[in-house]
């Protein structure tokens, strides 16, 4: 009967030390920073800040905040900002033409025409649309194309005006 | 000698877990990255469709034209977008031309905000809160999910599926519908309840970490739950009531313990951006 309590124990032990490690594991930092506080609080105190791509070790999670060990201590990340993933590389804009690959239809990059018409549609998805239903190519180059310097960001975020 | 065995059977099974937690130089070695979720073509697949769901958005309602206040959502989104956890996207930020209230994201980085709802804001942390809700839906695929939009074959909207047929009729006729129905969750049928409730928990922790109140976005579903009629149609449709939302958010914050009186709502520069608004 002792032995067995003995045994109980320490599967007990042992399945508490696994459990402690599982908990354990590799985050990397998305975000172009993040800074690590010393409690879950955006008040606490900043221990430091890791860049994009750095490993850490998440040791729990509180909420909305990532428990991890930084330089020997706790610290708490916004855990948004991490993934157990490394960061991906950035995807550069898709070109005009990959899009008339896709679609299949040659188009002009100034056109303005309906969805139905561009991509070939049968008749009845082509009544179903309704003139709703454009696509602003221009626009959207526009759009893509906008650009604000990183000097400018920069400025902004640190409470600049515009 | 039993107990023995069994002794050394869990030091055996100890033993790797004690140098793995002692040893942090060892454990960086053997830390590996999870698999990514996407690959990079299911990346350029996201793109790809997002980009036809922006151009009929900005189809339907024309972009507003302002130099300035353009520049100024752009700045905000950019602010909340070096945070965002997906860096492998370039997010794009453009003001819709239209009277109605209402933001909307396609996938692969487009996010819009309508001239409508700028109108009812009165300050920056309300129009971060927006932009970083439209964020959420980007960063947690919620449309890349539903629609299963992915370069492998199988997929609704698949790249292979694609270069296989040579871009027959069938594909581009299957990447329409799936457009459809990315138009339809937006004007129609609005996202899954636990995706909208996703994308306004991770609105609380993305301002804050931008260093926006993230009370901005309550303050503006108080002011716009007011507002009834066609300006709020589709948003009223397609989203969860304000009162659950609202809750939702003040929750959130709560346990994030986020106070609001440490983090900045903007007012000034939010009006001096305004004054280019007619």
């Amino acid at each position: 009967m002792h032995t067995v309590r003995i045994t109980i124990a320490l599967l007990a032990l042992v399945f508490t030390i696994v459990q402690q490690a599982s908990a354990q594991e590799t985050q990397y930092v998305q975000s172009v920073k993040a800074k690590v506080f010393s409690a879950p609080s955006f008040k606490a105190s900043v221990l430091g800040e890791a860049s994009r791509g750095t490993r850490l070790r998440s040791i729990g999670r509180e909420g909305s905040w990532m428990k991890i060990s930084y330089y020997g201590k706790d610290g708490y990340v916004a855990a948004i900002l991490l993934s157990a993933s490394r960061p991906m590389a950035k995807h550069t804009m898709i070109k005009a033409e990959d899009t008339e690959f896709q679609q299949g239809v040659r188009r002009r990059a100034s056109t303005y025409t309906s969805a139905a018409a561009a991509r070939g549609l049968a008749a009845d998805d082509r009544r179903r649309l309704s003139g709703d239903d454009k696509l602003d190519y221009d626009g959207l180059e526009r759009v893509e194309k906008y650009a604000v310097s990183e000097a400018e960001l920069v400025r902004f975020m640190e409470g600049g005006t515009i | 000698m039993r107990m023995l065995s069994l002794l050394a059977l869990l030091v055996a099974c100890c033993l790797p877990v004690t140098a793995y937690t002692a040893d942090d130089q060892a454990w960086r070695q053997r830390a590996s990255a999870a698999p990514p979720e996407m690959t990079s073509d299911d990346v350029t697949e996201e793109i790809r469709f997002g980009r036809e769901v922006a151009a009929r958005l900005i189809g339907r309602y024309g972009l507003y034209n302002n130099d300035q206040l353009t520049k100024y959502v752009n700045l905000v989104g950019l602010s909340l977008a070096v945070n965002s956890n997906r860096p492998e996207l370039t997010y794009h930020f453009a003001v819709l031309n239209t009277s109605e209230i209402n933001a909307y994201a396609a996938p692969g980085g487009y996010i819009f905000v309508t001239k409508g709802a700028i109108d009812k804001m009165k300050d920056e942390s309300e129009l971060a809160g927006v932009i970083a809700h439209e964020m959420g839906h980007i960063n947690g695929k919620h449309v890349v999910r539903e629609l299963d939009i992915k370069a492998t074959e199988g997929s609704a909207v698949s790249g292979l599926a694609r270069l296989i047929g040579g871009g027959t009729e069938s594909a581009r006729l299957a990447f329409s519908k799936a457009v459809d129905k990315a138009m339809d969750t937006l004007f129609t049928t609005g996202y899954k309840r636990e995706d909208e409730i996703q994308a306004d928990k991770e609105t609380v922790m993305l301002c804050a970490v931008a260093g926006y109140d993230p009370a901005g976005l309550i303050r503006y579903f108080e002011r716009i739950s007011a507002a009834k009629g066609k300006s709020t149609e589709v948003l009223d449709k397609t989203h969860p009531a304000y009162d659950a939302r609202i809750l939702l958010l003040k929750e959130t914050k709560t346990a994030a313990a986020i106070e609001s009186a440490v983090l900045k709502t903007y007012k000034d520069r939010f009006s001096d951006a305004m004054k280019s608004v007619q």
